[in-house]
């Protein structure tokens, strides 16, 4: 059985009265966003557990869901919040300072009144569809972004992968504006030097 | 105010990318990029991955539904 929900609201009522067909509804608009969620905070084990989580708590907590934020943005803090707990309980969490420090190699990146010490590399691939169609790179791209610390992987994806903006990204993730900002830039020049290393020696140097 | 240095411009380059930036300060970054020949290149390759980068998410599949229904009514009943 199939029923349309019309408004997001529609679908929370049916969610709270305990209709089947919203629940199956609601996973299938939400899933694969909590999942990507749950993975980039957790890793890929672990995911499907703190989605699990994420369901029953959100579950019993959509009856007083004041919906000040879309459902989506509600159900992502929920994942996050499990992922974060999860991380705590096994002393895996690391610390928001550590994410939101430079990446050593690009303080070597510049001299000390502030220049590039080497030049960019000019990169091959001067579109975004030329990125893409090298499966190589594509593969690598993929892989430095797994190796992502938690929150800055989250960011990242929330804010391609998924389009919500910044200030989601705030309530989600539970951190202020301005590291959110950090965050996310952190996570792309990360996968700047990946793609810059790539295209210089065709290798692929995904991680530290 | 202080010139923006390529140091400046990359450490500022989501905050440009997002619209983040005071008019003063879009200002001095283009008053940095007319005569700086590596961050324009630094700065085109940094949007082009931005555009790479945004990708949609693959849809929830009807088995991956299926999934994770049966295991919320297992865990509620």
């Amino acid at each position: 059985m199939s029923t349309a929900f019309e408004t997001e609201s529609d679908l929370i009522e049916a969610m709270a009265a305990e209709r089947d067909d919203a629940f199956r509804e609601a996973i299938r608009r939400y899933q694969s966003p909590m999942m990507a969620v749950a993975m980039s905070l957790v890793g890929d084990k672990l995911a499907d557990e703190v989605v699990q989580e994420a369901w029953l708590s959100a579950l019993r907590a959509i009856g007083s869901f004041e919906q000040r934020s879309s459902l989506k943005t509600w159900l992502l803090r929920i994942v996050a919040n499990e992922g974060k707990t999860r991380l705590r309980r096994e002393n895996r969490q690391t610390s928001l300072d550590a994410m939101l420090e430079v990446d050593p190699y690009f303080r070597e990146r510049f001299d000390s009144t502030g220049h590039w010490t080497a030049a960019p590399a000019a990169w091959e691939a001067d579109t975004p569809e030329a990125l893409l169609t090298r499966d190589e790179l594509q593969h690598c791209i993929e892989q430095t972004m797994m190796q992502l610390p938690g929150l800055q992987q989250a960011a990242l994806n929330l804010r391609e992968r998924q389009g919500m903006s910044m200030k989601e990204l705030c309530n989600i993730l539970e951190v202020s504006e301005s590291n959110v900002r950090v965050l996310l830039h952190r996570a792309r020049m990360r996968v700047f030097r990946t793609i810059e290393h790539f295209e210089t020696t065709g290798e692929c140097q995904p991680g530290e | 105010m202080t010139l923006f240095n390529c140091r400046d411009i990359s450490e500022r380059a989501t905050d440009y990318q997002e619209n983040r930036m005071s008019w003063r300060e879009r200002l001095n970054w283009k008053l940095h990029l007319l005569i700086c020949r590596d961050c324009q290149r630094f700065v085109s390759q940094f949007l082009v991955m931005v555009r790479a980068l945004q990708r949609p998410l693959p849809e929830t599949t009807e088995k991956e539904v299926q999934d994770q229904l049966r295991r919320v009514k297992e865990a509620r009943s």
